[in-house]
């Protein structure tokens, strides 16, 4: 209908791709497994009609993804990319080159084999609709011309020679970057790469292990219900023949399995982790076996934060991550493209400054946080203990009352013990918190017993927010809570319990920055005066 | 860093909401308050049909009872004084809450787009809402006259038309 004779088809190998990918996403390899597993029971289905059912399925999704990779056309025409795609309702998108804000480039173990690869572009929609296109596969040498072209707008320079390799010699041919060769002009303005035992030290202290922990057990649970009372009673009179030392042991070598578990899964998926600075953007490499490179333009980060939990505060490790608007939209398959929030997984904490200032120098100077009031302290102890007291004692008091009397002290220490450790958490957290500004930033630390630092930038605050309740108002204190973005979703940052002339002091500096942040005509903005002179009075 | 300005007494949003939302929560209240009972009186049914007589179900009832009216006469007032806005060239800002005040400032540069609503209740009052959108949420102002809340929307769509004013 609309046909261009520029326009091509993406790589045939999609349609294989694809479907792989639709069978591995829909479960149904899942299903086919569980079937199989029922074989050799008297009702059973046949073996033949259950792998005709499945070569149908297979079949039809093949179908389908032939048909989409048959009709669909991409293309750069003039100064715009064009995409053509549909079986009756032929869509046709126009994305003006100018308006492309990065190329995200990702290939998994199977489309390496193929030696393709598959890219999202990225547009300025923002909160539009489809911000994103997703083109793949196609070779990988056509992705970083295209690349090229959509982000240098230099398509012949730069596309370096397919080279013809085996499947295997193609897992192993990252050929540096996905990005090929450097552009005249757009050339890497900082680079840092995660050692590989700095990496494996990261990931071993990552939010990954303790996740994985908490699946496996679930996991166990579940399985235990199934079993049934009679399997735990013989695994329990099995387990007491073992010693208590040897119990222990066990437990501890699982959870060392675990551990490691983990850590390999983080390191198969930031392995390389290599992150860029461009002009313009940053561009983040990683993966082992899925290998991916996402760009994120510098203009629509939000928020930078550095954070430590307390067993890298205690390594001297940090991570420093990013809120980017409006980058993790358009189905799971991109999201898990772009959700890496990460800019440097793991760092030390000595290479921090150097990192940001080589990463990120619009973000390097982290506003000086100032400390909570000492009355807050009481605002952060005092509510939060009653409650959770409250909470063990409803828990733990009927229990031992009712049902084993004789547990009655060991019930009233856990309640004292709950409180306590309430009491410490929330006086830690009160030490850790903090807030601070400078001319165009806004810094919040917390934390517990690791550190949590987020430097906002101004004009990225979408809102703030002051709350008070009668008994902060009486203390004169009150909350202050900002609004951003990350990714689709808003991210909220905030502290509790802030002096309230603090408090107000930070809204009045953000009505400040909106003041001159704009141009306005004298006579049309009443309120900038009001606030000039409030701000007088204060200093 | 020394401060002089306090909650109570700095510039807080000039406006009001149009007199006539008392009347509009005041129903919304009496409205809770039928429903309350209704759900009182199934229970007390339930209740005798299973366990005989018993007087359980009064409790849901005085407590139905007296936090409708404790809205109607005194938490209704309250509200309505607490609830404050005011647009100026750069920014919305509002202030809300019963019992916990809340200031909040919105950037006219971040308001994506603006729209007012009106169910079938506030049309009976010639009354409307007025719904602000920014990348990361919704913030809205409630019980406003018709004609203000088109002059709020309209003053708001002409105001927020400025551009991004630029990244990190």
């Amino acid at each position: 209908m609309m046909a261009d004779s520029s326009l091509q088809r993406t790589h045939p190998a999609t349609v294989a791709v694809r479907t792989a990918q639709t069978l591995w996403q829909s479960g149904i390899w899942l299903v086919g497994l569980l079937v199989f597993g029922t074989l050799g029971n008297e009702r059973a289905i046949p073996v033949l009609i259950l792998a005709g059912i499945i070569a149908g399925v297979v079949l039809l999704i093949a179908g389908s993804r032939w048909i989409s990779w048959w009709r669909f056309e991409y293309g750069i025409v003039g100064t715009d990319l064009l995409i053509e795609e549909g079986l009756f309702v032929r869509k046709r998108r126009t994305i003006p080159i100018a308006r492309v804000h990065g190329v995200n480039v990702r290939a998994d173990l199977f489309m390496r084999a193929l030696g393709v690869v598959e890219l999202v572009v990225q547009t300025a929609g923002g909160g539009a609709n489809e911000p994103e296109a997703k083109i793949g596969a196609i070779r990988l040498d056509r992705a970083e011309e295209l690349r090229n072209a959509l982000l240098f707008e230099t398509p012949d320079s730069v596309a370096q020679e397919p080279v013809d390799l085996d499947p295997v010699g193609r897992i192993g041919d990252y050929r540096g970057a996905f990005g090929g060769a450097e552009v005249r002009g757009h050339e890497v303005l900082f680079e840092h790469k995660v050692p590989f035992r700095q990496l494996l030290l990261g990931e071993a202290t990552s939010r990954r292990v303790p996740i994985l922990f908490a699946v496996v057990v679930g996991i166990v649970g579940q399985f235990y219900e199934v079993l049934g009372q009679q399997f735990i009673d013989g695994t329990a009179s099995r387990a007491a023949q073992f010693a208590l030392p040897a119990l222990m042991l066990l437990l501890a070598v699982l959870g060392l399995l675990l551990l490691v578990v983990a850590t390999a899964i983080g390191v198969v998926r930031n392995f390389e982790f290599t992150t860029r600075r461009y002009e313009t953007r940053i561009e983040i490499e990683a993966g082992l076996l899925e290998r991916r490179q996402v760009s994120i333009p510098v203009g629509r980060m939000q928020a930078v934060r550095i954070e430590a939990s307390w067993l890298r505060h205690l390594l001297g490790l940090v991570a420093i991550e990013v809120d980017t608007a409006g980058l993790e939209r358009g189905g799971q398959q991109s999201g898990q493209m772009t959700a890496s929030k990460a800019m440097v997984p793991v760092a030390r904490a000595a290479d921090m400054t150097r990192l940001i200032h080589g990463l990120l120098p619009e973000a390097e100077v982290f506003p000086d946080t100032e400390g909570l009031a000492t009355r807050a302290l009481r605002f952060y102890i005092l509510l939060p203990t009653v409650l959770t007291t409250i909470t063990s004692l409803a828990v733990v008091g009927p229990l031992s009352w009712f049902v084993y009397r004789p547990a009655l002290p060991w019930a009233g220490g856990l309640v004292v013990a709950v409180a306590l450790i309430t009491i410490g958490v929330r006086a830690l957290q009160w030490r850790r918190a903090g807030i601070g500004t400078d001319d165009v930033a806004l810094a919040i630390r917390s934390g517990l017993l690791g550190i949590k630092r987020v430097r906002l930038t101004r004009s990225r605050i979408q809102s703030l927010e002051v709350r008070q309740n009668p008994f902060q108002r009486r203390a004169r204190l009150a909350s202050l809570r900002t609004t951003s973005v990350s990714g689709s979703s808003r991210a909220s940052y905030g502290v509790s319990h802030l002096d309230e002339a603090a408090a107000l002091h930070i809204m009045r500096w953000y009505e400040d920055g909106l003041v001159r942040g704009r141009d306005i005509s004298p006579g049309h903005a009443p309120h900038d005066e009001d606030i000039k002179t409030d701000l007088a009075g204060q200093t | 860093m020394k401060y002089d300005v306090y909650m109570d007494t700095s510039a807080t949003p000039t406006n009001r909401l149009d007199p006539r939302a008392k009347a509009v929560w005041r129903i919304y209240a009496g409205i809770g308050i039928v429903l309350g009972l209704l759900a009182c009186a199934g229970l007390a049914v339930g209740m005798a049909l299973v366990d005989g007589a018993t007087a359980v179900w009064l409790l849901p009832l005085i407590a139905t009872l007296v936090t409708g009216l404790l809205w109607i006469t005194a938490l209704v007032e309250i509200m309505y004084r607490r609830w404050r806005w005011e647009i100026t060239d750069v920014e919305v800002r509002l202030q809300s809450g019963l019992i916990i005040v809340r200031r909040t400032v919105i950037p006219m540069a971040r308001i994506q787009h603006v729209d007012s609503s009106q169910g079938p209740l506030l049309r009976q009052f010639a009354l409307s809402e007025v719904h602000l959108w920014t990348a990361a949420g919704q913030h809205k102002i409630p019980m406003l006259a018709d004609s203000d809340a088109a002059d709020v929307r309209d003053r708001i769509a002409a105001l927020a038309q400025v551009t991004d004013d630029g990244g990190l």
